[in-house]
């Protein structure tokens, strides 16, 4: 039954290509329910977990490179492997008769390289079609982009890259594009456009692969590109050439006055300006320079020369190495990058200045695309280091918590849209599953149910039968 | 306060240690607690450090116990424990690791909270336990962190088994192990549910078999018992009767008869009596005479069937009953069993009499008596045998008694003799035989004679027609063929005067070779006998086989070589035979002889000069060679400073690093690599003086040679020369420093001597 309704919940979009552009007028619904969750509290995230309820039965068992949970139903867990495989995992309901504590989620599908067309490489990126969970896209190592129909498993379209392919998004908010950004070893970024099935754009401005793509939240036309050379790019694809290249030496210190003034704080108020005043309050010595530095942007910002043409701003850099990672918070106002000098950095989108969050002990390493998470109110980031995930307050840059449970590199975390969970793959073969604690369950008699359980589950050979969470001294 | 108590704890520690908390509940109990816990964190760190201080493999038993006492105690020491614990484990030490592993199954087994305290660092204990990381190896000693790595993942598995359902870090770190690192994990949980299977199913098939062989007993048990019983009362008669007789002997127990009559009928109803019973039986029953000889032989027949076939079968009706699992029967197996158990004692208290009856000895002596006969008849047939030790001391005696003599055709006569004898008393003692056989069959004399005059001959096809001159079928075998060639005829006969042809009426002789007596060797051995193996011509042990006397020593030894050298020279005998009268015939022999005698003697002699030069040469070359040794030794002794000879060998040379230490059997000593007997002997031969010499002389050898080709600048360089004297005079010390090395290479290795005689001698020339 389970396996039915997955099947039959990907009818919508099957061969409706030419109409899904009519469809995307409808989709601002996905913003309220995502504003329903930013109010439930934050507290019970700061205790995220390893899992104790919930657990991730892997079928491919090979190193994951890519997370995404479609946005529309909340409900399928989209994972691209190392050896040119996607699998679906269904993340609301479990195995029916998984009995034990932990709820074992199995995959509803699955494709790999025997697939006509199908990947041969390690898929590098996986995402869901915004709209609704009929289509996927994949890029891979193989150097192709291939857009999947989940109801036949087979590849609609198929995009030829000039290199591997390191990152593909889709716009979350385009109403009147179905363009698909890639980014490949090739410095070009190209646009794919799903309605004709060919390479609209080109976008030239790159000296190196480009690991990250990422759409703009707000505007549905602006594109951010992270590339090896360590550039950090805005596109607007109406027009030629970048309009703008992040510079790691104009920053701003803390977000912008205004937006203090009239935003409230994700982080509880009192505590929040405490800390914003140790981080810059009381600096106003030291900000002389930056104040300058600003100062002499808002002078040349109203010009708004287009930077693609002034040589001068075209070599600007993000960060020392490559840029592994963009994203950009949910309200479209800043963008999160991690860059290969172990720095991560939060820009804010309109001025393109760095706004010099200090994340403590940060360690991004490697030439590969990785993958970062927020939580839905952009409060908490979750950046992948070697085997560990850190949990960042996204404001402050504390580090609030070291999440261990893989023991190899971990490659992406994805934050679940809807709920206080979040899915973590590694080169370790798993997948797992982060929340918080689940309130002790309490019989009628006051017993705590799991520990019951677990007695009621031993009964075999003596000594190797699992044991009761309990002291057990004996002598 | 708190200080002040602390270090009070601290004073009396140790004797806290000793006699455990006594004197504690004496104390104020706020004074007790501050310092009881801060006394509990030194005890339990003592108890840590002294517990993974040691190579050995296992826990102490003694100091774990307390160890867990104190742990339990309060959540504060396993809190303590945890971090002494995880600083172990993180020693560059991998038997301390062990050591601290262990301890930590022990705890994590039993405290929630260290396993909450463990958990969270889990991936990282791994690295420091099981090393799955090649940036983060195990720490030495190599074949400990083997077995650190084998008891890791074995304890990995165990929790996982115990816990893995509350712990996800567990379950993960168990599966990346297994699945991803591809650990080979003891699997003691399947191998054990697999092992209860097998047995499982190893003792449903026996109950089945066991089932199977209940149903058979219960259908045949009736009949068997029955005849069980009647055997019983052939045993009860057969006493009766004997003892009736005895009593009939004896009147004196005349008034038991009766009542035992009574007994008899009912034997084995009552314990009692039959206790009774048997008591009396075996005072009573008589010794076998010849008048109850038959009734004897019954009850040993009885006896045998007893003990053979009844006792063992119920035996094994026991085993049966006892084994077997009665599910739904268990009523009938009861009464079976008890019914069993009873025929059981019946059969040996059956046993028992017969045996008071003395059937076992008679039985043991008749069998004897079987095994005496069976000697007999093997000795009997020993006649056959060639040649028995008796003959061999005839042939003894019969040599040495014409010792005497002692010429050769004496030998010859006594082996023909020997021999001759051998095959007499053979061919006789067969006669004899023969002629038993017929005594027994018929005493007629004339057959009797007949068969003494009649060959004896091995039986062949042509003894069937001996004589007869009838026809007889070609195809004698009655069974019907087919020829592919054509029809048979089945009733041809073959005639008379063809049998001849088709020599089916001849005696066919084939040659075999004469038996002939090989005679025994007859040394003298050192234990006293004499060489039994029997050589054609020479024992591989003692030589040709010569005549011996009854001791074994050789009869004319002295005559044998001229004897041989009249042999070697026959033919030239011959021809003087010939042509020399003879009278001077035995004069030319003599001479001839004698000059034989004389170029052997000759040659004899000269051989054994050289032999002897030989001996002599080799004999003073070793000698020159040892002198040359210890010259060589002595110089090096006397030449060297210092320490002399030792140093120079590098040999107990007395540094302070060197110095004999106490020996350590800790932790440091595990560390520590063994040195091999390859590591010493290089040691010594590159010790730092000799490699210095030689580096000297290197260095000197290189200024010769720019002296050869700048001869004038060397008297301009004063400088030079005066190194260069200084390196002159220090040749001989560096020579013979390089000579005993050399001496000490060669004492450690297989090298010839000539070597360092030839190194020495170089040595000696440049000191000159």
């Amino acid at each position: 039954m389970q396996k039915e309704s997955c099947t039959k919940g990907w009818g919508r979009t099957r061969h409706h290509l030419g109409q899904t552009a009519i469809r995307l007028t409808a989709i601002g619904w996905s913003f309220e329910h995502k504003n329903a969750v930013h109010s439930v509290g934050n507290n019970i995230l700061l205790i995220t977990m390893l899992s104790s309820s919930k657990e991730i039965v892997i079928t491919h068992e090979v190193g994951i490179n890519s997370l995404h949970v479609d946005a529309t139903e909340g409900r399928y867990l989209l994972s691209g492997g190392s050896d040119g495989s996607v699998v679906c995992y269904d993340t609301v309901y479990p195995l029916r008769d998984s009995a034990s504590l932990c709820k074992q989620h199995v995959a509803a599908f699955k494709t790999d390289r025997r697939v006509p067309r199908g990947h041969k490489f390690a898929v590098s990126s996986v995402q869901w079609y915004p709209v609704d969970t009929g289509l996927f896209v994949t890029g891979s190592f193989d150097t192709h982009v291939n857009v999947w129909d989940t109801n036949s498993l087979q590849v609609e379209l198929q995009y030829d890259m000039p290199g591997k392919v390191h990152s593909v998004s889709m716009s979350q908010v385009a109403t009147s594009h179905l363009l698909i950004a890639v980014g490949s070893e090739d410095p070009m970024v190209r646009l794919c456009d799903m309605a004709t099935g060919a390479c609209t754009h080109t976008l030239a401005g790159h000296r190196d692969a480009v690991l990250a793509v990422q759409w703009s939240i707000s505007s549905e036309w602006t594109l951010y590109t992270g590339s090896c050379d360590g550039a950090i790019r805005f596109w607007d694809i109406r027009r030629a050439g970048s309009f703008k290249v992040l510079d790691q030496d104009t920053s701003q210190m803390g977000r912008r006055p205004p937006i203090v003034k009239h935003r409230e704080w994700p982080i509880s108020s009192e505590k929040s300006k405490k800390l914003l005043k140790r981080a810059f309050g009381d600096k106003s010595g030291a900000t002389s320079s930056h104040s300058r530095k600003s100062a002499a942007h808002e002078r040349v910002a109203p010009k708004r020369v287009h930077p693609g043409m002034a040589s001068v701003n075209n070599y600007a850099t993000a960060h020392n190495g490559a840029v592994k990672a963009l994203l950009p918070t949910n309200d479209g106002y800043f963008l999160v990058s991690a860059g290969a000098d172990s720095r991560v950095k939060l820009w804010d989108v309109e001025s393109g200045c760095d706004t010099l969050v200090n994340y403590e002990k940060t360690r991004v390493k490697g030439n590969r695309a990785t993958q970062l998470a927020l939580s839905p109110d952009s409060s908490l980031l979750f950046v992948p280091t070697y085997t560990t995930i850190q949990v960042y307050n996204l404001w402050t840059g504390v580090l609030l918590k070291t999440l261990r449970g893989h023991f190899d590199n971990v490659n992406c975390c994805e934050f679940h849209p809807y709920e206080q969970e979040m899915y973590s793959g590694s080169n370790d073969r798993k997948i797992l599953v982060w929340n918080p604690p689940p309130p002790p369950r309490i019989d009628e008699d006051g017993k705590d149910v799991c520990s019951t359980k677990a007695k009621g589950a031993s009964g075999e050979a003596e000594e190797f039968s699992t044991r009761p969470d309990e002291d057990a001294w004996s002598d | 306060m708190g200080r002040r108590e602390s270090r009070i704890g601290r004073s009396d520690r140790g004797e806290r240690g000793t006699n455990s908390g006594g004197k504690k509940a004496r104390k104020k109990i706020d004074e007790d607690e501050g310092g009881g816990e801060y006394d509990d964190h030194r005890r339990l760190a003592d108890l840590v450090d002294s517990a993974t201080n040691s190579p050995l493999l296992a826990l102490d038993d003694r100091s774990l116990v307390s160890f867990k006492a104190l742990v339990r105690r309060s959540d504060a020491n396993v809190h303590a424990a945890f971090d002494l614990l995880y600083d172990k484990l993180k020693k560059h030490h991998s038997q301390v690791r062990y050591l601290g592993l262990l301890l930590m199954d022990e705890l994590f087994t039993r405290s929630k909270l260290f396993r909450s305290l463990l958990v969270p660092v889990f991936e990282n204990f791994l690295l420091l336990s099981v090393g799955f990381r090649s940036d983060y190896p195990l720490p030495p000693p190599q074949e400990r962190a083997s077995v650190l790595r084998k008891k890791a993942i074995e304890i990995v598995e165990k929790w996982n088994d115990m816990f893995g359902q509350h712990y996800k870090p567990l379950r993960l770190a168990h599966d990346y192990l297994k699945k991803t690192l591809r650990f080979e994990f003891p699997n003691a949980r399947e191998v054990a549910t697999l092992a209860q299977q097998q047995r499982r199913e190893r003792e449903r098939r026996t109950q089945d078999l066991l089932k199977k062989k209940l149903t058979s007993l219960k259908a045949d048990y009736p009949e068997l018992r029955a005849e069980i019983h009647s055997t019983l009362e052939q045993v009860i008669e057969c006493v009766a009767i004997l003892t009736e007789r005895k009593c009939g002997d004896d009147q004196q127990e005349q008034f038991n008869l009766d009542s035992d009559e009574d007994e008899f009928e009912e034997y084995g109803a009552r314990n009692l009596r039959s206790a009774r019973d048997e008591v009396e039986e075996q005072e009573t029953i008589p010794h076998e005479t010849g008048e109850n000889e038959a009734l004897f032989d019954t009850l040993r027949d009885l006896y045998r069937l007893l003990t053979s076939r009844h006792l063992v079968s119920t035996q094994e009706w026991l085993s049966t009953l006892m084994r077997v699992d009665p599910e739904e029967e268990r009523q009938a197996r009861d009464t079976l069993l008890r019914d069993v158990i009873d025929l059981r004692n019946k059969l040996l208290k059956a046993r028992e009499v017969c045996e008071g009856a003395g059937i076992e000895r008679s039985e043991g002596a008749s069998s004897k008596s079987g095994a005496d006969g069976d000697a007999d008849e093997i000795i009997w047939e020993e006649g056959e045998v060639l040649i028995s030790n008796s003959a061999i001391s005839e042939a003894i005696e019969a040599t040495s008694a014409p010792a005497a003599e002692a010429d050769e055709t004496t030998r010859v006569g006594a082996v023909a003799e020997f021999t001759a004898e051998a095959n007499k008393s053979e061919s006789e003692e067969r006669k004899e035989s023969v002629i038993n056989e017929a005594e027994e069959t018929e005493d007629t004399s004339l057959k009797a004679q007949l068969l003494k005059e009649a060959p004896v001959l091995k039986w062949g096809a042509f003894l069937e027609r001996w004589g007869s001159d009838r026809a007889i079928p070609a195809n004698n075998r009655g069974l019907e063929f087919e020829n592919h060639w054509g029809k048979v005829d089945y009733d041809v006969t073959i005639p008379a005067e063809k049998l001849a042809e088709s020599s089916l009426n001849l005696r066919a002789v084939y040659y075999s070779a004469e038996k002939t007596e090989i005679p025994p060797c007859l040394a003298p051995l050192r234990n006293g006998g004499f060489c039994p193996r029997r050589d054609l011509k020479r024992c591989p042990f003692h030589g040709t086989i010569i005549p011996r006397d009854s001791r074994g020593k050789p009869l004319e030894v002295e005559k044998q070589k001229p004897e041989n050298l009249s042999d070697d020279s026959w033919e030239n005998k011959d021809e003087l035979d010939s042509t020399i009268p003879s009278e001077s015939r035995n004069v030319n022999v003599e001479l001839v002889q004698q000059a034989i005698a004389n170029v052997r003697q000759k040659d004899e002699e000269f051989k054994k000069k050289v032999l002897e030069d030989k001996a002599n040469v080799r004999r003073e070359r070793a000698k020159r060679a040892r002198e040359h040794n210890d010259a060589c030794l002595r110089a090096a002794a006397i030449g060297t400073s210092g320490q002399g000879l030792a140093e120079a060998f590098g040999e107990d040379v007395i540094t302070p690093e060197s110095q004999p230490k106490k020996r350590r059997c800790g932790l440091t000593a595990l560390l520590r690599k063994k040195p091999t007997a390859k590591d010493r002997l290089s040691r010594r031969l590159l010790n730092g003086r000799v490699r210095d010499a030689t580096a000297t002389q290197l260095a000197r050898d290189e200024q010769a040679a720019y002296r050869e080709s700048f001869p004038n600048q060397c008297d301009e360089d004063s400088e030079s020369a005066e190194s260069l004297q200084d390196t002159c005079s220090s040749i001989p010390d560096i020579l013979v420093n390089m000579i005993t090395g050399l001496e000490e290479f060669y004492r450690f290795s297989d090298w010839p001597v000539t070597y360092v005689h030839y190194f020495s001698c170089l040595a000696k020339f440049v000191i000159n």
